[in-house]
């Protein structure tokens, strides 16, 4: 980055002029300041801003005058004058085709009411329902285990991109993984700052953690919800299917020891979950 | 001073050579397809490619420009998503991640587009044993969050 003075002749060209003086070199540049010419005692100027607007401080015209004066007589004069008006563009294109340029619409959902004073009501226009079946195999000696496979089948009413809905369902599934499984906040105990602040010490999942088989149906219900299209939302919901995970471990966990008594608390971490197997052989 | 080649075309800077990378490709150079994610090596959005010439040519590998000093430059290839399509059009790695609907927010999909191309160009060609998504191993963009994963291998 370059850092500049802009010197006053550089300056009064004109306002587009200005900017492209000083953006023009290859560098980025970065204006700290602006330098002007003191006038001598024989110069006299002025400088008168028009402006119409009520609110808007920019001038509609500016003018500007200088003189040199000696003994009463001028020797130089320089007089400008400026002002802002909108250049109208034709944009002969999407003229010809007839483009409208803007666009805009709004979806109020239908039949939505809730009345506070009695707590009843209909807030929302549909529910989102769907489930998983995972699968885990854990090592009961390390407390390590592997993703088997995430079975899911999803109701997004009728998917208006079953391509993006199905990204949002996979990425919505590993997020609730990593958040039951690896994503832990740790504070210190002395200074209460919070240790795993980077993503060195707050591990979220990576592509190695997706489960070795994830599998995602749409749910055929095409009945009428009230959504665009007769779509449902599906940005969060799947999140909730890495739930399961907590379960599946929670489960293969019992299976080593019936009589563990966990308590439920999320990330249930590979260090958790060795002590559990441990508690057990005791 | 230091020389090297961004892009398509000759690069020199007066900056430190100790000074950050991606600083100059965001700001400097103004090349903004490059993101910065966590700015400590992690997420890997600021991914680049840096080229080396050898004996028989250039080697090509992605590198964090976080992590990654101007000095390092001096000499060499340094490729950012802008120059992997000068003229119009997708790279196939690019047109494989739209077909596929891998990227959903964008923000970090120019980063796992310099991952997969660096993969590809330092690397024989991918197998089932050996699949395309090493590279995340070799401390690229590896961590998605929001985003839909290719599918194993292709
Ligand atoms: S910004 Fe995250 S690896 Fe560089």
């Amino acid at each position: 980055m370059n850092i500049i003075t802009v010197k006053d002749d550089r300056c009064f060209t004109g306002a587009s002029a200005t900017v492209r003086n000083m953006m023009d070199s290859e560098v980025f540049n970065c204006i700290e300041g602006l330098a002007f010419r003191i006038p001598d005692r024989n110069t006299r100027f002025n400088f008168e801003k028009v402006s119409m607007r009520k609110h808007l401080d920019i001038a509609t015209v500016n003018t500007a005058a200088r003189f040199k004066v000696e003994n009463g007589k001028i020797l130089e004069a320089d007089l400008s004058a400026g002002g802002v008006a909108p250049v109208p563009l034709f944009l002969r294109e999407t003229s010809r085709d007839r483009v409208s340029l803007s666009s805009q619409a709004h979806y109020a959902t239908p039949g939505l009411y809730f009345d506070k004073s009695k707590e009843k009501g209909k807030p929302f226009a549909y529910h989102v329902a769907g489930t998983a079946l995972t699968e885990v195999t854990l090592d009961r000696l390390r407390g390590t285990y592997s993703l088997d496979s995430v079975k899911i089948v999803h109701d997004c009413g009728t998917s208006i991109n079953p391509l993006i809905d199905r990204g949002q369902i996979e990425g919505g599934l590993l997020q609730g993984i990593g958040w039951v499984t690896l994503e832990e906040l740790k504070y210190s105990n002395e200074t209460h700052a919070l240790l795993s602040d980077s993503l060195a010490t707050y591990k979220i999942p990576d592509i190695y953690f997706v489960p070795d088989e994830v599998q995602i149906e749409f749910l055929e219900n095409l009945s009428e919800n009230g959504g665009v299209f007769n779509s449902k939302a599906v940005g969060e919901p799947p999140f909730m299917y890495g739930i399961g995970t907590y379960f599946a471990l929670l489960n293969a966990l019992r299976e080593c020891n019936p009589g563990i008594e966990p308590e439920y608390s999320t990330p249930l971490s590979t260090e958790k979950m060795l002590l559990l197997l441990e508690q057990s052989s005791n | 001073m230091i020389s090297f080649i961004l892009n398509d075309q000759q690069f020199s800077t007066e900056l430190p050579p100790g000074s950050v990378a991606l600083d100059l490709i965001r700001k400097a150079a103004r090349l903004t397809g490059t993101k910065e994610g966590c700015r400590e090596g992690d997420c890997g959005a600021c991914t680049v490619l840096l080229g080396f010439p050898q004996q028989d040519g250039m080697k090509y590998m992605a590198v964090n420009s976080c992590l990654l000093p101007l000095g390092e430059l001096q000499g060499n290839h340094l490729v950012t998503v802008e120059g992997l399509n000068p003229s119009k059009g997708y790279s196939p790695v690019q047109s494989l991640i739209v077909n596929e609907g891998a990227s959903q927010c964008g923000f970090c999909t120019p980063g796992i587009v310099m991952s997969l191309t660096g993969y590809l160009l330092s690397t024989v060609f991918p197998t089932a044993e050996e699949p395309i998504f090493l590279p995340q191993k070799r401390k690229s963009c590896g961590i998605l969050n929001c985003c839909s994963f290719p599918e194993n291998g292709e």
